[in-house]
C-alpha cells in the first residue's frame, strides 16, 4: 500500500540545470501552471460576453471580483485600490490550486511550504516596502504601542518587532500545514477502507464523504484567509494603525 | 458559524505556534552562533510565545471590535 505521504512527492518530469541551479520542471509546476491558465479561462471566457444580465461563468467571474473588491474596501479603504489586482490575483491563484488538488490524482502546489512561504515573504517583503515608501522613517512607529511607559517599551518593542517578523511565517504555516493535514488525512481514511475491506470499510468511506466536503470548504477558507491577512498587513503598512 | 469566524480560529491556532517556533529557532541559532546555550532559547521561547499570542489577541481584538460595529459578517459570501 502507498504511504499516505507520497502523494507530496515532487517528481522532475523535465530536466533543466540553469547555471548550476536545479530548474527542473515539476509536477507542482505543472499544476501551478494548470492552475494559472484555468483561472484566466474562467475570467477571460467568462466575461467575452459582458453580458448585463450575467450567465453562469460570467456570475462566478463577477462574484469573485466583487468578493474580493469588497474586503479590500473594508479593510484596505480608499488607499488599498491601487493594491486589488495583486489581492484578487493571490486569491485566484491560491483557491484554484487549493481545488484542484482535490481533484484525483493531481498535485497540491500550496501544500508544499516552498510555495506558500514564497508568497508570504513577497507579501511581507512588499508591505514593508510600500510602508516605508508611504511614511519614511515614521512606519517604525508601528512598533511602539501608545500610551506605554517607557520602562514597559524596552520590553514591548521587541515583542512588536517579533510579532511582524512572525506574519509571513504564519502566513505560509498556515495554508501548508491545513493542506498537507487534510490530504494525509484523506489518505489514511482512504487506507482504511481497503484494510478494513468490503464489511467495515463502509464507515471510513462514509467519513472520506464528508470530509472531502469539510476540505473543499478549508480549500475555500485558506485561500479567503491568506488574502484578507494580506489585505490586513496592507492596512497597517497604508494607515500605520493596528 | 460564518467562514469569516472560522478565519480568526485558524488564525489564532497558527499565530501562537508560529511564533514559539520564530521565537525558538531564533534563540537556538544565537546560541549556536554566539554560545550562549541554553539562555537564547530560553529567552527566545519565552519572547517569541508573547509575540505570538500578541498577534492572536490583536486578532481577536479586531474580530470582536468588528463584530459589535454592526458588521459583524464582515464582506457578505456570495
Amino acid at each position: 500500500m502507498h504511504s499516505p505521504m507520497e502523494q507530496f512527492e515532487i517528481k522532475k518530469l523535465l530536466h533543466l540545470n540553469l547555471f548550476g541551479i536545479d530548474a527542473s520542471f515539476t509536477n507542482s509546476a505543472t499544476w501551478m501552471i494548470i492552475a494559472v491558465i484555468l483561472a484566466t479561462a474562467v475570467f477571460v471566457w467568462g466575461m467575452r460576453q459582458r453580458a448585463l444580465v450575467p450567465g453562469r461563468l460570467q456570475s462566478v467571474a463577477e462574484v469573485g471580483y466583487e468578493f474580493i473588491a469588497g474586503m479590500v474596501r473594508d479593510n484596505v479603504g480608499d488607499g488599498g485600490k491601487k493594491y486589488f489586482p495583486f489581492i484578487l490575483t493571490l486569491f485566484i491563484f491560491i483557491l484554484f490550486c487549493n481545488v484542484l488538488g482535490m481533484v484525483p490524482y493531481s498535485f497540491t502546489p500550496t501544500s508544499h511550504i516552498v510555495v506558500t512561504f514564497a508568497m508570504a515573504a513577497f507579501v511581507f517583503v512588499g508591505v514593508t516596502i510600500i510602508g516605508f515608501a508611504r511614511h519614511g522613517l515614521h512606519f517604525l512607529s508601528l512598533f511602539v504601542p501608545k500610551g506605554v511607559p517607557f520602562v514597559l517599551l524596552l520590553l514591548l518593542v521587541p515583542i512588536e518587532i517579533i510579532s511582524y517578523f512572525i506574519r509571513p511565517f504564519s502566513l505560509s504555516i498556515r495554508l501548508f500545514a491545513n493542506m498537507l493535514a487534510g490530504h494525509t488525512m484523506l489518505k489514511v481514511f482512504g487506507g482504511f477502507v481497503v484494510m478494513m475491506g468490503i464489511l467495515g470499510g463502509w464507515a471510513p468511506l462514509a467519513f472520506i464523504v464528508v470530509f472531502t466536503g469539510l476540505e473543499l470548504l478549508i480549500a475555500f477558507l485558506q485561500a479567503y484567509v491568506f488574502a484578507i491577512l494580506t489585505c490586513l498587513y496592507l492596512n497597517d503598512a497604508v494607515h500605520l494603525h493596528h | 458559524m460564518s467562514h469569516r469566524q472560522t478565519g480568526v480560529a485558524y488564525r489564532v491556532m497558527v499565530d501562537m505556534i508560529a511564533g514559539l517556533l520564530v521565537g525558538g529557532f531564533l534563540g537556538y541559532w544565537l546560541d549556536r552562533w554566539l554560545g550562549w546555550a541554553p539562555y537564547a532559547l530560553v529567552t527566545g521561547l519565552v519572547v517569541g510565545f508573547a509575540a505570538g499570542v500578541n498577534n492572536a489577541w490583536r486578532a481577536i481584538r479586531q474580530y470582536s471590535k468588528d463584530a459589535a460595529g454592526g458588521n459583524g459578517g464582515g464582506p457578505r459570501l456570495p
